[in-house]
């Protein structure tokens, strides 16, 4: 009919009027990305998969490359989320500490931790585990004492025999010495529980050769140039040292320095602990006679299998010794 | 189109009117708040976006800036250019490991900013110290270390922000980071040139950019977007879409340092609003969808649009009531007029009345109007059919019509009336003359009395007959009838009737007439003959009777007479009455009992008559029976019952009942009747005679003894004989 035809006219007319092209004729489509999606994704959240935290001593030790190597395979192995955090020294204890309160804040799953000092970082886990955090020990053991008195209960421990690899690197050397002769101990940090037992394992494999005295026993925080300075004062002291057996790697490396520097390295036996590329270079150029392979990658492996089985609700073993190598220069071979 | 406007109907006026008035002035302020709204709008939030563009460039600056800083620092660090200065003399494990340690630890001390992922200084000897997400260098993208070089090299800023980058280090979490690079030198005292000795590099996570730009509030639809100086996407919502590339033709259009502008990206109109950063060559933008601008003005449309929506809706509403109430009516009186006119019109179909407005009035009037036609017609057509059939009345009847005009005093007269006379139609004019000039003389008095009486209402209707003269002189008979018709005020004013020709039936009444009297005048003579042939047989007897001695022998002579006299008293009855087939019963029976009285009564006897006789004429049939039987019994009385006696009365009586019946009693109080003889077995030629006649007369005799004798006789009477009073 002619009205509804009159009506639909003006809303036709109305229509069109409201729509913008009749004013602004429309632009050419402009694609805003080419085509091609890189192939890399930022990851901003795996989300669902556990967040594990590997909290190590320092960030100048290879060890713990190793150990970290170890770890990023297990993050691959498990599909879960590793975060790996490392105190600038084995010294840097305050800041372990707030590594680990950064990772409750961040609410992770689990800390895998190397302790630096076996007292001093209770606390802050119990408040991790109390958090609901699962926490695993690894490298050296927390204080079981202390640990029992704050509350901090169930955490497994993963870690090598220190005493006995420590007692099988000395022995290495404590063998090879048939005249009386002088050795000194390089200790790691004292209050670290890894290094008194590594202290105590070479202190048993000198004393059970008659001919060696321990003259000295100094610690050098497991790091390369205290190890360095206090060769130097060692030797400074008493000059005819025969036997050195250090408590790690790195501490050794700074002791070959001092000998090579001082022309005694022929004259002295090293003992090391760690078996790093570094080491295991000095022992085929005969400069370190024995270092102890405590298989850091397998420690960081297994420390991140046990937070998995662990937030899976698997009973854990408190307590899981990993076999040492003893590793000379026939074994580099 | 002034015709166009013209041919509308009335309703699409009406539309057109509320249109104009109310529809477009709503749709021209409703488009026009739309649009300026809509423009105001959109304005601000292009400048408001920009604003914050702008913001979130200065914070990504902010930030960007403290990382120079950082590198800045660094490369500031007295231990680490003595390091880098040194790296050359002394190449061995341990000051490999004890340099890596002490810069590792000035490095860890930088490394607490958030989003970083690693520190690295590349020396040119090929040591390489670091910091970062991970302790693992072992596996380094040396090409990507030889661009960056290249790239901070070749450049006029200290610090390079080389954009979105492949890490440096294939084995860190993190695939991609935005990398700032520097050189450092130091200055060669032999060469007396600046040379480059290391080159510090400064990954920062994407997802720390993300997880900042992510969190800013957006509409629905538009997004933030940051692209470095090579036009690869830094931050975009969709975290698959960081790193790739952006299209030329679209950063053609960012030209200026900062902007706003609507273009129309992957088949959407957007507006961007965009800012150079000076400091890393990146554009921040934000991109904001068109139609989320104009979605706040939505409302206003929406509103106007439902308005004007309301508004058709009641110019159509109020259109189909005004086409309704107003035009369709119309439009049906316009069809009804055409069919009246095309004679297609059903005449019982009525418009219907709706309301009492002017339509509905008209449709009333029209109504009405057709109620009238139609009557009209009707009475035409009945009018019509009248006429008709009253010119083939007037045509096959053989009567004269007339109608005659009392006002005017015309009289119409029929051709049939003239011919009825013997004249043709012309040669009569219309004067009520031409009737009652014509009348017979003799009838002209009576007929204009009838005329008057009717006029005056005595009588319901005229009617006479008379005689009219024709032609030829000679006369006819008619029979006028007529009726008049009368105004309210009872006048007559018109009055029309017809003259019928009944000359022939008058000439046959008049012959008939004339047949009876010459039958009546016979008759009479007959029984004149009759009655004097009679009387002279009485006479005859009575003179015989002179010759006869005996006593017995004389009465039987007297009764006889007297038989013959009682018959020949009906004759004379009969011939002197009017009637000749019937007697008045009261008046015979006076003269038969004066003539048995005069002849059997003596002076010396005193015998009374009573007579009690019903005023009846009767047929010959009765009469001749009944006056034997009274002058049997009569003279019987006279004989036996007052032989002896000289005084008694002698009663006749006659009825007739209700039913019909005729009752005869004929009694006297003389000697009672001898109750040895029986009346119905008797040697007596007197009551033989009576038997007789009784039985004749079909009916039957009883005899009373006491106290009087009295004898009854019963019989049916035949025919209408009993008639009223002989006067009649």
């Amino acid at each position: 009919m002619k009205v509804t035809g009159i009506v639909y006219l003006f809303l036709a007319l109305l229509l069109s009027a409201n729509c913008s092209s009749l004013l602004n004729p429309p632009p050419t489509d402009i694609p805003l990305l080419q085509a091609t999606i890189p192939s890399t994704t930022v990851e901003v959240n795996s989300t669902g998969s556990a967040v594990i935290a590997l909290v190590m001593k320092t960030l100048t030790n290879p060890f713990f490359v190793e150990m970290e190597k170890g770890a990023r395979q297990a993050e691959q192995d498990f599909q879960i989320n590793l975060i790996v955090k490392t105190a600038a020294q084995e010294t840097s204890i305050e800041q372990q500490i707030e590594i680990v309160d950064e990772l409750i804040t961040a609410q992770v799953d689990a800390i895998v931790i190397a302790p630096g000092d076996s007292i001093e970082l209770i606390p802050i886990l119990k408040k991790a585990q109390d958090a609901g955090i699962i926490i695993i020990n690894i490298d050296n053991q927390l204080d079981l004492e202390y640990a029992k008195t704050l509350g901090l209960k169930d955490v497994p421990f993963i870690s090598v025999d220190n005493v006995q690899g420590a007692y099988l690197s000395a022995q290495y050397i404590s063998h090879k010495i048939t005249q009386p002769t002088k050795a000194v101990i390089i200790e790691g940090i004292r209050s670290a529980k890894n290094a008194q037992q590594r202290k105590a394992g070479a202190l048993r494999a000198f004393g059970e050769n008659p001919n060696i005295s321990v003259v000295a026993t100094e610690s050098a925080n497991w790091k390369i140039d205290e190890g360095y300075q206090v060769t130097k004062a060692m030797f400074t002291e008493t000059p005819d040292i025969g036997a050195i057996f250090c408590a790690n790697d790195m501490m050794a490396l700074g002791a070959i320095q001092y000998l090579e520097e001082n022309n005694q390295i022929q004259n002295v036996l090293v003992a090391a602990y760690d078996a790093l590329d570094q080491a295991k270079e000095a022992i085929a150029a005969g400069k370190l006679a024995v270092t102890i392979d405590q298989q850091a990658a397998r420690q960081g492996y297994l420390g991140v299998e046990y937070a998995v089985k662990a937030l899976n609700g698997f009973e854990l073993p408190t307590e899981t010794m990993i076999e040492v190598l003893v590793v000379d220069q026939d074994g580099l071979n | 189109m002034k015709i166009r406007l013209f041919s509308l109907n009335i309703t699409q006026q009406f539309i057109a009117y509320l249109i104009v008035l109310s529809v477009i002035p709503l749709l021209i302020i409703g488009f026009f708040s739309y649009r300026f709204s809509r423009d105001t709008i959109q304005e601000q939030a292009k400048l408001y976006t920009l604003e914050i563009v702008k913001n979130q460039r200065d914070y990504l600056e902010l930030e960007l800036t403290q990382v120079e800083t950082l590198i800045t620092n660094i490369s500031g660090e007295e231990e680490i250019r003595d390091a880098l200065h040194n790296s050359t003399a002394a190449n061995n494990t341990f000051t490999n490991l004890a340099t890596q340690a002490r810069i590792g630890y000035i490095l860890n001390g930088y490394s607490n900013l958030d989003g970083l992922v690693s520190i690295d200084i590349f020396t040119l000897d090929g040591l390489h110290y670091y910091v970062g997400d991970t302790l693992d260098v072992g596996n380094i993208r040396t090409e990507v270390r030889h661009e960056l070089f290249e790239l901070a090299l070749n450049n006029d800023r200290r610090v390079v922000w080389a954009g979105i980058k492949d890490n440096v280090n294939a084995n860190s979490t993190q695939p991609q980071v935005i990398t700032a690079a520097r050189i450092l030198s130091r200055f060669n005292e032999q060469t007396m040139q600046q040379e480059p000795v290391a080159l510090i590099l400064v990954n920062l996570s994407l997802s720390h950019v993300y997880d900042h730009f992510a969190k800013i509030y957006t509409d629905e639809g538009a997004f933030f977007l940051v692209i470095d100086a090579n036009q690869r996407v830094i931050f975009h919502p969709d975290q698959r879409l960081i790193g790739s590339q952006v299209t030329p033709a679209f950063t053609r259009s960012l030209s200026r340092d900062q902007g706003t502008l609507i273009s129309r990206i992957d088949n959407q109109d957007m507006a961007v609003s965009y800012v150079h950063s000076p400091l890393t060559g990146w554009t921040v933008m934000s991109l904001v969808p068109v139609n989320t601008l104009a979605a706040k003005t939505s409302v206003i449309r929406a509103s106007t649009l439902m308005l004007l929506a309301i508004s058709f809706g009641i110019v159509a509403f109020f259109a189909s009531i005004y086409n309704r109430r107003m035009v369709s009516p119309l439009h049906q009186i316009i069809d009804r007029f055409k069919q009246l006119e095309s004679g297609t019109l059903d005449w019982n179909d009525r418009l219907k009345v709706q309301g009492s407005d002017e339509v509905a009035e008209l449709i009333r009037w029209f109504n009405t109007f057709l109620d009238n036609m139609q009557g009209r017609q009707q009475s035409e057509q009945a009018l019509r059919e009248s006429q008709e059939r009253y010119a083939l009345a007037v045509k096959g009847a053989n009567d004269g019509l007339w109608d005659w005009n009392l006002t005017t005093n015309n009289l119409y007269l029929s051709s049939r009336w003239k011919a009825m006379l013997g004249y043709t139609d012309s040669e009569i004019g219309q004067s009520p003359q031409e009737w009652f000039g014509r009348i017979h003389p003799q009838d002209r008095e009576p007929v204009q009395k009838a005329l008057e009486a009717h006029l005056k209402g005595v009588t319901t209707h005229f009617e006479y007959e008379h005689r009219l003269e024709r032609k030829d002189k000679s006369y006819c008979w008619v029979l006028a009838r007529g009726m008049s018709v009368q105004d309210s005020t009872g006048a007559a004013y018109r009055m029309a009737g017809s003259h019928t020709d009944i000359t022939e039936r008058k000439q046959a009444e008049e012959q008939i007439k004339l047949a009876l009297r010459e039958k009546e005048v016979l008759l009479k003579e007959i029984h004149h003959r009759v009655k004097n042939n009679l009387q002279i047989i009485s006479s005859l007897l009575n003179l015989q009777s002179f010759y006869v001695k005996d006593k017995h022998d004389l009465d039987i002579f007297r009764e006889s007479q007297d038989r013959i006299r009682s018959m020949a008293l009906v004759h004379e009855k009969l011939y002197e009455s009017d009637n000749l087939a019937q007697i008045n019963f009261p008046e015979y029976i006076r003269g038969l009992t004066a003539q048995l009285f005069q002849s059997h009564v003596s002076q010396s006897k005193h015998i009374n008559l009573n007579t009690a006789i019903e005023n009846v004429s009767l047929d010959l049939d009765i009469v001749v029976p009944c006056g034997l039987i009274i002058n049997e019994l009569v003279t019987n009385a006279f004989k036996h019952g007052f032989a002896n006696s000289s005084s008694g009365d002698i009663r006749i009586e006659f009825k007739v009942d209700a039913d019909q019946q005729l009752t005869l009693t004929v009694s006297n109080n003389g000697a009672p009747f001898p109750d040895d003889i029986n009346i119905y077995n008797t040697n007596s030629l007197g009551l033989q005679l009576v038997n007789a006649l009784v039985t004749q007369l079909e009916g039957n005799l009883e005899l009373q003894r006491s106290p009087c004798t009295s004898f009854r006789i019963n019989f049916p009477h035949q025919d209408n004989t009993v008639k009223g009073h002989p006067n009649s």
